[in-house]
């Protein structure tokens, strides 16, 4: 419920980002290494999204929590199955809460409106009543989408992942493809918009390459 | 301890000097800033949360002045949230100072533009990319799921915090004279260099990131290499229309049912 509140109402101090609720989840699942990998892998694919006002964007907490979950919860060992199979239940669980979100704006709008001319009179206790019940549904919100996810994707990716029957091999090189893939395009997207920002991207890849060599 | 709103005559029509604000009053609008998106709406989006993150400076207004000050909060406003404080600051300054209320009504509206765009391009589009990717990077050279976590949570919020007391501050020092303040140079220089540092981190955190989660399991095909070319560029010309995710999620779903059809 955290995790989901902090996207949009309270703190939005990122906590939200997979990276850290996924792994969060993990831990809290016994499992911090499921955990950490969901959420790098859901990182990877949420850099090139960015909650910009009013725009529709995907809800990162909520999704964290649900691929940590999954991830978790799977049998061992983490294949690349896994891997794939937690990208596409967050990724659905993205999808499905951010379309939450969109509906709770709109009855944040009937909220406004039933108290509009107390607002208008200045009263403190229709601005208190109106701030407090959207931080309080979008609470509702988070929790009812994040159980309904995890209930609904975890049970459907159980049932997948036992009829699972592409090789392991082609299946990790398929999943480090699509993330590799989505990866490289977010960073297209952010030195396309710096002034040389191909050059510090090529420096920074140079490095890269080269501490792998060495290690 | 306490701190002496100025106000400056020469630019100001007001003609009232404002009591001190505390150290405490400020640190509950901090707090209250943190859940100014609480009750966002497609009608008056921030609006609510302006005045509701504004209360203990409105506790200061005069009591026949007060209720008009929360009426004219609650309408329409917009900005990044970061920066939400700025017009919090500034408008309760106005009103503390007892300003026409035709003129803060319309400095309000001159502020949701600049408070937006700036926000959108030093915050999200550069400073919490360039977060998750030095996470990103922690975690690709070795870095646990505990310690990956706290890297990205100390640097994001390290600018996050700072971008929120700032912002109030100067709200509250400058009042309707903020504007000078949010055109310094330094500020729209900002996205440009941490754009270009977080270009260059992820240049480095997508190798060393791809080398630790391939570890010995995968072995690399050339067909690997030019579906990522591919796949790259094509979402690189197809952004803003399609999303990174957007076609994860499809090819996910298709491979998913090849895997469980074979």
């Amino acid at each position: 419920m955290l995790f989901g509140l902090d996207t949009v109402s309270f703190p939005q101090a990122m906590i939200s980002r997979p990276i850290c609720s996924a792994t969060v989840t993990g831990i809290m699942l016994g499992s911090p290494v499921s955990g950490i990998t969901a959420g790098v892998v859901l990182e990877i694919m949420a850099l090139d999204t960015l909650p910009f006002g009013a725009s529709r964007y995907p809800d990162w907490g909520v999704a964290g929590v649900v691929a940590g979950a999954v991830a978790s919860l799977l049998p061992e060992p983490l294949t690349w199955s896994v891997v794939l199979l937690t990208i596409g239940s967050g990724l659905a669980a993205a999808a499905l809460s951010s379309w939450s979100m969109v509906l709770l704006r709109y009855i944040n709008v009937k909220v406004l409106k039933r108290y509009s001319s107390q607002l208008a009179e200045g009263q403190l206790t229709a601005i208190n009543k109106v701030h407090s019940l959207g931080i309080g549904l979008d609470a509702l919100r988070a929790a009812l989408v994040t159980a309904i996810s995890i209930l609904v994707l975890l049970t459907l990716v159980q049932y997948l992942h036992s009829f699972w029957h592409a090789s392991p091999q082609l299946t990790a090189q398929f999943g480090v493809t699509v993330l590799a893939g989505v990866g490289f395009a977010a960073a297209w997207k952010l030195f396309r918009a710096v002034n040389k920002g191909i050059l510090f991207f090529g420096a920074g890849l140079l490095a890269g390459l080269g501490v792998i060599y060495l290690s | 301890m306490t701190t002496e709103i100025r106000v400056d005559k020469s630019n100001s029509s007001s003609t009232v000097i404002p009591k001190p604000i505390s150290a405490y009053v400020r640190a509950k609008v901090l707090c209250r800033l943190m859940m100014v998106q609480g009750s966002w709406n497609y009608e008056t989006m921030l609006g609510t949360g302006i005045a509701y993150a504004a209360e203990p400076l409105t506790e200061l207004v005069s009591e026949e002045r007060r209720a008009a000050t929360r009426s004219r909060q609650v309408k329409y406003f917009n900005s990044h949230p970061y920066l939400a404080g700025v017009a919090v600051g500034a408008l309760a300054r106005a009103e503390l100072e007892e300003a026409d209320p035709a003129r803060i009504l319309r400095f309000r509206q001159a502020l949701t533009s600049p408070l937006g765009s700036m926000g959108d391009q030093i915050i999200w589009a550069s400073w919490l990319p360039l977060s998750s990717l030095i996470a990103l990077a922690a975690y690709g050279l070795g870095t646990g799921p505990v310690g990956t976590v706290l890297i990205f949570l100390l640097v994001y919020n390290s600018a996050h915090v700072v971008m929120r007391a700032w912002g109030l501050h100067i709200g509250l020092t400058r009042g309707l004279q903020v504007a000078s303040a949010l055109n310094a140079p330094i500020l729209k220089k900002i996205p440009s260099i941490v754009g270009s540092l977080a270009a260059l981190v992820a240049g480095f955190a997508l190798p060393v990131l791809a080398h630790r989660l391939i570890a010995e399991h995968v072995a690399p095909r050339p067909w690997m290499l030019i579906a990522v070319a591919i796949s790259a560029m094509g979402l690189g010309f197809l952004q803003p229309k399609v999303h990174g995710w957007q076609a994860a999620l499809v090819v996910v779903v298709v491979f998913t049912i090849y895997a469980i059809t074979l």
